[in-house]
């Protein structure tokens, strides 16, 4: 299969170096028609990896790769001005706050055009007549009026619907979601989410899909990569991490997100705090955390250094190689 | 039988909107007719999307919006209790704990000053009651000379939490605590409400839009839609044996997220204005079994069985239509 992404060994500082790394050695490849979903808690770096791929990052921060191609396009090299081209063409966005990122002031019909004409060359007669089809197409009910109306005029939902129209419409053959159904009712949320899988299947593009919400992934993802302060610490088939996961923060979040209570009656949770981990400099990051069992000898390598992802299809930063049980949280 | 430490009868609150030239001001009705009993001592969960008036309906309880009419009685105050003594009996813990402290002031500051209001001790005893509070919740007197940008959601919503037990109050009002926090921390927020509930033998009114949190805690749950009760029920009545179309797409559209299966099409669009809100029975427009008699005639709260109230004409074929494509509740 034709990889349609490359992300290799991805970093972001946190200003000109010698700075922290706030994401560190981030591999990724997607393939056509694939959804892989960025998982992880806040701090954990996912967006951060998702709009450096953009270049969208805020200032100070600046990020460098080995390779970053998307097609056969560099993206580490391409200019600023093509790089506009790229947004909202080749790579659509959505966000969590559909209404914060349409523009107030102009009708979300003419937000939905624009791409059309900008990317697909159309006149405004056209563009226009596309822009309801659109609307139509992604569930906007009476497309025409509509196309007239302004953000605010929007519930949250119909919002989310014309940022997936207007994304759709620069034909993108990637598209990153950040969290797209956070800000959504439960009810909403699923329709959203049958409509990009729906939208996916139907044109061929591939999801960058990103959430903290283990729930929403498992219904729409086909690969998942968890992420832990900055790393990728596991990453898979999505069926195989959820219900095969192979590092000690993984199942934790899973069971986390559950929220089933256990034998005690009380909610599985993991000790201490995420917050720390960046200032730990050698062996595992998330090694003041892990409730894991270890044999003395695991134990020393996880102080020692921290392990690689390796490259096969199932991979894990653990050096526990097999599945062990999670101890009951003291 | 328990007494009842909270009666809300009838309570109505209508916002009156902007009057728009010379036509009828109109209102958001977001709150029509509800009827509460809660026992001492009972954890009652309150689920509903948003504009649902579950918000509303926790504010109308403590007093700080009037109701257009009806009555809330809490412990037996009376109509318009003095709000220092309100203040002593029940007490809301919000959805984000940032915007619920004073930024400006310690930790040890802002709790200090809640017993200085009511006058409750001398310096000694109030430093004293304070630092018990923290230790309540898990945190230690380090914490009371760091102001709230110090603190990560999750101890931010301890200290809140702290805050609100510092006046022993009988009801303690949880609109939404965990939405803002990380999966794993919370799962530890839940586990310390429910460990202080037992403890303290507090009534909790715990709002969320997530039916795991209301399960986790509630005795008895009431699922409210465009500002009024559709069903009410013990917890397993509700998780099991629910008969409202609404409360079996809930559930639906949260078992799926978390068994990875695509979410069932058993609501469509999202819910309607509350300005305007639709003839009949309120939930007609997006009801997979509605009937001309839906749209005409409004339904009322009957009771199908001990304790168990549904709002709906057709309740008795809901459940054997609706609930058979819903997955096993494991």
């Amino acid at each position: 299969m034709a990889e349609l992404l490359t992300v290799e060994n991805l970093a972001v500082h946190t200003g000109p170096r010698p700075a922290e790394k706030i994401v560190d050695g981030v591999s990724l490849t997607m393939g056509e028609s694939e959804v892989l979903a960025l998982v992880g808690e806040s701090g954990s770096g996912k967006s951060l990896t998702a709009m450096s791929l953009v270049r969208l990052l805020p200032r100070p921060l600046t990020a460098g790769a080995d390779v970053l191609t998307l097609d056969d396009v560099d993206l580490l090299r391409a200019t600023d001005r093509s790089m506009d081209q790229i947004r909202g063409g080749r790579i659509g966005m959505l966000f969590q706050q559909p209404k914060h990122m349409l523009d107030p002031t102009s009708t979300v019909g003419a937000q939905v055009a624009e791409p059309l004409r900008r990317f697909r060359g159309m006149n405004r007669a056209a563009a226009r007549q596309a822009t309801i089809e659109l609307l139509r197409d992604v569930g906007v009910p009476e497309p025409e009026r509509r196309a007239r109306s302004y953000a605010h005029q929007l519930s949250g939902g119909l919002a989310q619907r014309v940022m997936i129209a207007a994304a759709l419409a620069g034909q993108p053959r990637l598209l990153i979601a950040d969290e797209p159904t956070t800000a959504l009712d439960v009810t909403v949320e699923a329709q959203i989410l049958r409509l990009l899988a729906a939208k996916k299947a139907e044109l061929g593009m591939s999801i960058l899909f990103i959430s903290h919400d283990l729930g929403v992934v498992s219904s729409i993802a086909d690969r998942i990569a968890v992420m832990y302060a900055g790393r990728i610490v596991e990453q898979g088939p999505a069926g195989e991490v959820l219900t095969a996961p192979q590092h000690p923060y993984t199942r934790a979040l899973i069971e986390c997100s559950l929220l089933r209570p256990g034998p005690s009656g009380e909610l599985c949770s993991i000790p201490g705090h995420a917050d720390s981990a960046l200032r730990i400099t050698s062996g595992c990051r998330f090694r003041p955390r892990c409730t894991a069992t270890h044999d003395a000898h695991i134990e020393h390598q996880c102080a020692a250094a921290e392990p690689a992802l390796a490259t096969q299809s199932h991979a894990t930063r653990c050096w526990i190689g097999m599945p062990t049980q999670v101890k009951e949280p003291a | 039988m328990s007494s009842q430490l909270l009666v809300v009868d009838d309570a109505v609150k209508h916002f009156p909107l902007p009057r728009q030239g010379l036509r009828r001001r109109e209102h958001v009705h977001s709150l029509d007719g509800i009827n509460l009993r809660i026992n001492a001592g009972e954890v009652f969960g309150l689920v509903g999307e948003s504009g649902s008036g579950k918000s509303t309906l926790a504010r109308v309880i403590l007093g700080l919006t009037p109701t257009t009419s009806g009555q809330v009685s809490i412990d037996g105050l009376g109509p318009r209790p003095p709000r220092k003594q309100l203040a002593r009996t029940a007490q809301l813990i919000f959805q984000d704990p940032h915007a619920a402290m004073d930024p400006r002031m310690t930790l040890g500051a802002s709790l200090t000053a809640v017993l200085a209001q009511h006058r409750i001790g001398g310096k000694e005893e109030r430093a004293q009651a304070v630092s018990h509070a923290l230790a309540e919740v898990g945190l230690d007197d380090s914490y009371l000379h760091r102001y709230p940008g110090e603190c990560s959601g999750g101890q931010l919503q301890r200290v809140v939490i702290a805050r609100a037990l510092l006046l022993r109050p009988k009801l303690l009002i949880c609109d939404e605590p965990t939405s803002a926090l990380d999966a794993s921390v919370q799962a530890r927020i839940l586990n310390l409400l429910r460990r202080l509930q037992g403890e303290h033998g507090l009534a909790m009114i715990v709002i969320s839009h997530d039916l795991r949190v209301v399960r986790y805690l509630g005795d008895r749950v009431a699922v409210m839609y465009l500002g009024q009760i559709v069903e009410i029920a013990d917890r397993d009545e509700i998780y099991e044996r629910s008969c409202h179309p609404y409360t079996l797409a809930l559930l639906a559209a949260g078992a799926a997220t978390t068994t990875g299966k695509q979410p069932p099409a058993t609501v469509t669009g999202e819910p309607p204005s509350p300005i305007h809100p639709p003839s009949g029975c309120r939930f007609h427009p997006r009801c997979p079994l509605a009937t001309p008699e839906c749209r005409s005639a409004a339904p009322e709260l009957r009771e199908i069985a001990p304790g168990h109230q549904v709002r709906c004409h057709h309740w008795e074929t809901a459940r054997p239509t609706l609930a058979s494509e819903e997955s096993p509740n494991r």
